[in-house]
């Protein structure tokens, strides 16, 4: 047996996923991986950098990233794409003034050739606003129907309330382990 | 006989013993070269040196190639085993990336990709276009690359179109006004403000979150929010908003008295001043306990400015007010409506010296 395939096996052993949260500034990208980790979400401050947090869920070892979405550091997301299983793309719903550049940033992502194997979730957050958008309205403005290069799903979730939040993370858990974990 | 067969027995049992140590041995040495050999291919000295092999195969050949003056068909042909070689390194680099450290992997990474474009820099300029298949192909992707971006954007402008029909700002496109919003149109609410010019906003209630697109010349006075504050493109105007994150784009000469309970922060601005949160109407103390703002934490000193990563060096785009007078929103109302008044006075003046 060489070093590979031990290599292998134990990460098949170990059932580790990588899992890396984008979105624009202000969606919600941390207070989402907080309320998942059960961690309290009243005293989070804007992202300066990046968050990594790991996790067991389902048997599974979940490496979750948190890279801050303002502006000036979206030039630095491609760093993180490299063996990317799933992209978690949060949206905050109910800000309709950058919705659009919402979907340019999320069209850029699905050329990306880094993450054309990764399962997509997407997540439209702050459904607790009485503003927010329906997450079949989001579909539609994001065009989600067109992608064909990604399995994806989009929920309407509240990170403050939890709402369906444990529900679509199961969805991407599950895709990604048929993915890798079967296949192999 | 008998002593002959015995004799006979035993050189046979000699000669397959022997036979069978030989074919054990020789089992042997072939099981131990072959683990030496996978062990060896999946070393990580071993990849080393193999790729940059390769690696030196490869610029050898490209070199080759610039220096010979063959045919176009030798030269296409070389290319083409040039690109094959580039790949079967890629695929050799991305089957070796388990057992590889992150930096290597990254380090070859990018020696394959200089190695793929100069390739394609020296084929583009070697072979005329016509004669070469692959360029064709690359000159035929860009346009298609460029109109599907052309397609989405057309989406998205009709996206725009379609939410503008139905969606509706708060407040939007107004000048030279005096705008109060009370509790119950602000109440948990999303308020949205944009285009606004020389107006005076007072929000008196707790919405659940604000956004302010485009102002300039504006005060924005406001109770407390529950979320996040989030504005951008602003000028000239005065804040006063509490809230548990205020994040502040592309704008510039703001003055804000904020009270945030976890923190602030700015991209893009410039001559930012920062003072404490005092705006005051009757029902602020409950809409504090409705909104769920912590009214002793306030981090109003913390801005962090994403544009200045430096933890030793204050940024320059903000500052503290320091030994400033408190603003007196009462009297500030009273002016802005006294000279707003006075100048739709002027307005109407000129009108009439117009006509």
């Amino acid at each position: 047996m060489g070093f590979l395939t031990v290599l292998k096996k134990m990460r098949q052993k170990e059932k580790e996923m990588r899992i890396l949260l984008l979105g624009l500034d202000n969606a919600g990208k941390t207070t989402i991986l907080k309320r998942f980790n059960g961690e309290p979400i009243d005293t989070i401050s804007p992202t300066l950098g990046f968050n990594i947090k790991t996790l067991e869920h389902n048997g599974y070892t979940l490496n979750m990233w948190d890279v801050g979405g303002q502006k000036s550091l979206r030039s630095y997301w491609r760093n993180y794409f490299e063996c990317t299983d799933g992209l978690v793309w949060v949206v905050d719903s109910a800000d309709r003034m950058r919705l659009e550049s919402c979907g340019q940033e999320l069209q850029v992502l699905l050329k990306e050739e880094r993450l054309a194997g990764a399962t997509l979730l997407v997540l439209c957050n702050k459904q607790d606003l009485p503003g927010a958008l329906s997450s079949n309205e989001i579909k539609e403005i994001l065009h989600l129907d067109d992608i064909t290069t990604h399995h994806w799903l989009v929920a309407g979730v509240s990170a403050v309330t939890g709402e369906k939040l444990l529900s679509s993370m199961d969805w991407l858990i599950a895709d990604i382990a048929k993915r890798i974990f079967t296949l192999d | 006989m008998e002593g002959d067969a015995e004799n006979r027995k035993d050189q046979i049992l000699e000669r397959l013993n022997k036979r069978n140590k030989d074919r054990q041995n020789y089992l042997d040495v072939k099981s131990e070269l072959r683990s030496k050999e996978t062990v060896q291919n999946e070393g990580v000295d071993y990849f080393y040196q193999t790729f940059s092999q390769k690696t030196i195969d490869i610029e050898q050949r490209l070199k080759d190639v610039q220096c010979g003056d063959g045919q176009p068909i030798d030269l296409a042909r070389n290319f083409a085993d040039i690109t094959v070689e580039i790949q079967d390194l890629q695929r050799y680099l991305t089957a070796s990336t388990m057992f590889l450290p992150d930096f290597k992997i990254k380090s070859c990474q990018n020696i394959l990709n200089t190695l793929t474009a100069v390739s394609d820099e020296t084929r583009q300029r070697l072979l005329p276009k016509k004669k070469f298949g692959f360029s064709g192909k690359k000159t035929a992707t860009k346009p298609k690359v460029a109109s599907s971006k052309d397609i989405v954007d057309a989406k998205l402008s009709k996206v725009s179109e379609k939410l503008g029909s139905n969606f509706t700002w708060t407040i939007a496109n107004r000048t030279n006004e005096h705008i109060v919003l009370d509790s119950a149109k602000v109440n948990g609410q999303d308020i949205t403000i944009s285009n606004l010019t020389h107006c005076l906003v007072e929000l008196q209630g707790h919405p659940g979150s604000v956004q302010v697109s485009s102002a300039s010349k504006c005060t924005l006075l406001c109770g407390p929010i529950a979320r996040s504050f989030f504005a951008e493109n602003l000028e000239d105007c005065t804040l006063s908003i509490a809230c548990q994150q205020l994040r502040l784009h592309s704008s510039r000469s703001i003055r804000i008295y904020m009270h945030v309970t976890c923190r602030a922060i700015i991209e893009d601005c410039k001559s930012i001043e920062i003072g404490e949160y005092n705006y005051d109407y009757s029902e602020l103390e409950a809409d504090y306990l409705a909104s769920g703002l912590n009214k002793a934490q306030n981090n109003y000193t913390d801005v962090a400015d994403f544009n200045w990563l430096s933890p030793d060096v204050p940024s320059p785009n903000w500052s503290l007010l320091k030994d400033y007078p408190d603003p007196n929103w009462n009297a500030l109302r009273r002016d802005f409506i006294a000279n707003n008044h006075n100048s739709e006075l002027k307005q109407d003046v000129k009108d009439i010296s117009i006509i």
